[in-house]
């Protein structure tokens, strides 16, 4: 059984996206795990990774998705395993479907340093199950060119095998290319593949939001599913905001107190997508059934305005089930941008 | 500072009165004031003053109250606002008791520091101010009229004491025209000094009102208003108009006197706690006033209606239901005793319908029934114009019967509905005094005010004994609270507040590390409850930092990291104390008991039936503290939902007596404590009767300081 781990030294850099690329495009059968996991989801008392949960059912995985991962805190891993009991656990994970699928792919923690302390990180997991790593940078150029070069110096130092690196959401790829070519030629590992940054993946969606601010969801719950392509902080008053030009924007998601019906009422009469209500203030009712008949979803978060605005900020948007029209894209983006022979 | 009741006569039965301020020009305030004063029959001595003297409406005008060669009981003072000061000082050295200040332009504009230095001076001198923004205030019982609204003032038993004054103007013409006499009508404005509580210790032992009729727009210290209340409605009722019920209302009232109008449902609450009658709107609060303070005192509550519609009929047994009239319901005796009088097609059960082919005769032997009828202690007499009888035998019908009635010490209210003719009457029936109405709910809406006026009364009076608590034991906990700078208590300190002050909880403990954690959960037995414990985090729930139900290790382990990952998503630098496990308790009734320090009343109590009860649907009821035993009792039955714990569908009673016990508790704590601002359990579970309760989690925060709130 081939194994593929996947690291990268940043966080946020579309990991789990470039797998559900790869993956459509893997012509055998496969398997994922993710040990450490990241974006937790508790349920009826069971927990699991968001994103092995979504391999898994996109790609009618067999495993648990609550089997997926080894856990999610240091404390509780530090408290459950040492080093031995880690590899030993690890490699009983790796092994489990040894018979039935002939490649392994796993997905490691945000970052390179991520998990060091309880052997979790890329290279432990290496050492424990073998496997070949393929590392991810993205972001703006130089910061691209500097994970590159940083990995290409200290290479040496490095005792497993690196197939390649990709480079994902690389924003202007031809200018990108025209600039460091010549760099990316003397580099001794392969470049796998450059895909260009696409705006439709980066905008979230009113769900990602609502799951993010941890919302309590008032209203038109049917309609979560939306792209949200520009935040607006209702402030001013009313009659200062319809004169505003960001007002006009479509698809975006107005921020706003429950207790300025003035401002929710002119926000359901511009284009928006949907309404957060901070610091669990709710509007009175006449207010809330309008806004559920114009099918917007109103959210309610107990954090103020500021901290909301932030966490919005910096969100980054989750790729989930009920976003297939992505999942196509990112595939088509792969299939169309990366060398996966050298991979498998 | 408080004044007795002895030495608020001088306000209000004063010997001598000046008017700062008076003027010879008819337009001026200062002229309607002296002349209203002058024209009133006012029999004792005035004085008039203006820095430019000479005479004025027929007086001596004094350029100084300095000059003035006695002490004035009152001065009326109608200056400017900049003026004012240098006046009070004038009047503080002359030895004058109070000064009504008439003058506006301090705090309703926000101008609070002219107005502090007023008081502030006249308290040195011992001289009370009522006021400033004011119109006044009349005294029938020395036939004073000291406002600038109109001369004449009929005189009777109801007494106004109205926050605004352009309102209470406005309800001296009112009152004139509904013939309604007052004892008084007196102008509080924007309360620096002289509040309702010091004008109702006076009014409670004046025999001369009966009837107390206040409109409120915020209040200023609401413990000492609550005392008033009490020690005055066994005796005499009073009627309530407040607004600022709605948040614009609320903000209308805030800048109309520069006054807090707080929680409505607390003062609707604490109002009827006091035994003080609630009125919608101005006219229900007079129609209340003029009908309790002439209308004779039933012996029961057994209320008969008499009509001659069966429609109106209908009608007032809703209005019956609807203002807590008790019908009379004996249907084999009302027949026994009215058939005689009865129509073959009226109706003898309650209402008795005597038809509309009733004569004056038939109408009258009816109310004559009613009225000989020992078990019968009220009466609701209702008519619909027909042509049985002209208006003026209907008026003198009614006439007739009222008086009989009153003689007899039975009460009655008419309802008379028709056209010009019965109108007519109606009008004829108002100049003699009648309680009548032409709406049937206008009608009974006074007599359900009356009789709850009679309950208040009637309930017997309970010492308030508190429950003992730990006090020490409290102390060291604030303490060790402030002592960390914290205003909230960690769930561990608030366990133990709770012991002390005699409530149990879960077992419990509070860890840090997923091993303690474990062993925890292990030590105390499955099922567990994880709570995370953390001085940035209050509404644990609501981030997701609760976590029930859990049954082995594995699953602690996982909501132990499920907690962690919630809160630092929460806010990212939340400082975590520790988790707390707890014992879970098995299911019960969910109620929620709350106290705080409320900015009007002081310490205050609340109960509800746990989440959508008191969430969605506000089922709550509240109390100022300290509750009695009994109070405490009427509360948890005042939550409309109070079916759910005398047992539903087969369901056992729950432990109501453990609820009572918790409330004054936890009151016991508030009132006692007020660094305590804030003392929420939520849930508490109550189990059936016998099987007690269970404070399952709390939250209390303390005020800024150490020093008190």
């Amino acid at each position: 059984m081939k194994k593929l781990i996947i690291s990268s030294l940043e966080r946020d850099v579309g990991k789990t996206s470039l797998i559900l690329g790869l993956t459509a495009l893997y012509p055998g059968s496969f398997t994922y795990i993710k040990p450490l996991g990241d974006r937790l989801v508790y349920q009826d008392k069971k927990l699991w990774d968001h994103d092995a949960k979504l391999v898994g059912s996109l790609f009618n995985l067999h495993d648990d998705p609550t089997t997926m991962s080894l856990g999610f805190d240091h404390s509780k891993l530090r408290f459950q395993y040492n080093r031995l009991e880690m590899e030993t656990a690890l490699r009983e994970m790796a092994d489990r479907h040894q018979n039935n699928v002939d490649l392994l792919i796993v997905e490691t923690g945000r970052d390179m340093a991520r998990g060091t302390t309880v052997h979790l990180d890329p290279c432990s997991i290496c050492r424990a199950i073998g496997g070949k790593q393929v590392l991810v940078v993205g972001g703006i150029h130089d910061r691209i060119m500097d994970d590159l070069l940083f990995f290409d110096r200290h290479l040496e130092h490095r005792e497993q095998e690196i197939v390649g690196v990709i480079l994902n959401k690389v924003k202007q790829k031809p200018d990108f290319l025209k600039e460091f070519k010549k760099i990316l030629g003397t580099l001794r590992f392969p470049i796998l593949g450059i895909i260009p940054y696409l705006p439709e993946l980066s905008y979230p969606t009113v769900r990602n939001i609502a799951d993010t601010l941890s919302a309590r969801i008032l209203t038109s719950e049917d309609y979560l599913d939306v792209d949200v392509k520009d935040i607006f902080v209702g402030a001013m008053s009313a009659d200062a905001v319809l004169r505003l030009e960001k007002f006009k924007h479509p698809e975006k998601v107005i921020i706003t107190s429950g207790d300025r019906s003035d401002m929710i009422l002119s926000a359901l009469n511009s284009e928006c997508v949907g309404i957060v209500l901070t610091n669990n203030i709710l509007p009175p009712p006449n207010i809330i059934a309008q806004v559920a008949d114009k099918n917007v979803p109103l959210l309610s978060v107990q954090n103020d305005t500021f901290q909301i605005a932030k966490k919005i900020d910096l969100m980054i948007p989750l790729i989930n089930h009920e976003s297939p029209e992505r999942i196509k894209l990112i595939q088509d983006m792969v299939r169309e941008n990366v060398n996966t022979e050298l991979l498998w | 500072m408080t004044t007795t009741s002895i030495q608020m006569r001088s306000l209000f039965q004063p010997e001598s009165v000046a008017v700062i301020g008076a003027s010879s020009s008819p337009g001026k305030i200062g002229y309607k004031i002296l002349n209203n004063i002058i024209s009133s029959g006012y029999q004792g001595k005035i004085f008039a003053v203006n820095p430019r003297g000479g005479e004025i409406l027929g007086l001596n005008a004094f350029t100084h109250v300095s000059d003035i060669d006695s002490q004035p009981d009152v001065a009326v003072v109608a200056v400017p606002a900049s003026r004012v000061f240098e006046v009070i000082v004038d009047c503080a050295r002359r030895g004058v008791k109070f000064a009504t200040v008439i003058s506006s332009g301090f705090s309703e504009v926000g101008n609070l520091e002219e107005e502090r230095k007023i008081v502030k001076y006249a308290r040195e001198y011992g001289m009370r101010i009522l006021g400033p923004n004011i119109f006044g205030h009349f005294s029938s019982v020395v036939s004073l009229n000291a406002t600038f609204g109109p001369r004449d003032i009929p005189s009777g038993n109801v007494a106004i004491i109205t926050q605004s004054g352009a309102l209470g103007v406005a309800m001296i013409g009112k009152t004139s025209v509904q013939k309604i006499g007052l004892s008084t009508i007196i102008s509080v404005g924007n309360k620096a000094d002289l509040d309702e509580s010091d004008l109702l210790d006076y009014l409670r032992d004046d025999p001369g009102t009966q009837a107390v009729l206040m409109y409120i727009e915020g209040i200023r210290d609401g413990g000492r208003l609550i005392n008033s209340l009490v020690k005055t409605t066994r005796d005499k009722p009073i009627i309530v108009l407040k607004s600022g019920r709605s948040k614009k209302g609320a903000i209308a009232a805030a800048s109309h006197t520069g006054s807090l109008a707080g929680s409505d449902d607390i003062f609707d609450a604490i109002m009827k706690q006091c035994g003080v009658l609630r009125a919608e709107n101005i006219q229900e609060a007079l129609n209340w006033c003029k009908y309790i303070s002439n209308a004779p005192r039933p012996s029961g509550e057994n209320t008969l209606i008499v009509t001659n519609g069966g429609g109106v009929g209908v009608m007032a047994t809703d209005a019956c239901e609807k203002f807590g009239v008790p019908l009379y319901e004996d249907k084999q005796r009302l027949s026994e005793e009215f058939s005689a009088v009865t129509h073959g097609f009226g109706s003898t059960k309650n209402p008795i319908d005597i038809t509309g082919e009733a004569s004056v005769g038939e109408y009258t032997s009816a109310l004559d029934t009613a009225l000989n009828d020992g078990k019968i202690h009220a009466v609701i007499a209702l008519y619909c114009e027909t042509a049985m009888m002209t208006s003026e035998e209907l008026s003198k019908m009614v006439i007739e019967q009222n008086q009989k009635y009153q003689h007899q010490k039975k009460p009655i209210i008419f309802s008379l509905f028709g056209g010009s003719l019965t109108e007519e009457a109606v009008s004829r029936l108002i100049e003699h005094q009648v309680p009548v109405y032409t709406e049937v709910y206008e009608s009974i809406s006074p007599l359900g005010a009356l009789f709850r006026f009679l309950r208040y009364g009637r309930k017997t009076e309970e010492f308030i004994r508190e429950p003992e608590i730990d006090s020490q034991l409290i102390k060291t906990v604030i303490a060790e609270t402030r002592k960390d700078n914290r205003q909230f208590l960690l769930a561990h300190e608030a366990q133990t507040l709770l012991r002390a002050i005699g409530l149990a909880g879960p077992n419990s403990r509070v860890v840090k590390t997923i091993g303690e954690t474990v062993d925890a959960a292990e030590e105390i037995g499955y099922p567990v409850v994880m709570k995370v414990v953390s001085r940035d985090i209050i509404h644990k729930s609501d981030v997701g930092g609760v976590l029930l139900n859990l049954e082995n290790p594995h699953e602690v382990m996982d909501a132990y990291q499920t907690i962690i990952h919630n809160c630092k998503s929460f806010r990212r630098n939340a400082i975590i104390d520790g988790i707390e496990i707890v014992e879970q308790v098995p299911k019960g009734t969910e109620v929620i008991i709350g106290a705080r320090q409320d900015k009007s009343f002081g310490p205050v109590i609340m109960f509800g039936l746990g989440g959508i009860y008191v969430e969605v649907l506000k089922d709550v009821a509240f109390r100022a503290l300290p509750v009695s035993h009994q109070e405490a009792q009427m509360m948890v039955r005042d939550i409309r939902s109070y079916t759910m714990l005398m047992g539903l569908r087969g369901e056992k009673r729950k432990d109501i007596d453990g609820i009572v016990d918790a409330i004054l508790r936890v009151g016991a704590v508030c009132r006692q404590f007020p660094e305590i601002t804030d003392i929420e359990i939520n849930p508490m579970m109550v189990y059936d009767q016998g099987s007690g309760v269970k404070a399952i989690d709390v939250r209390i925060l303390l005020s800024k300081s150490e020093r008190n709130t």
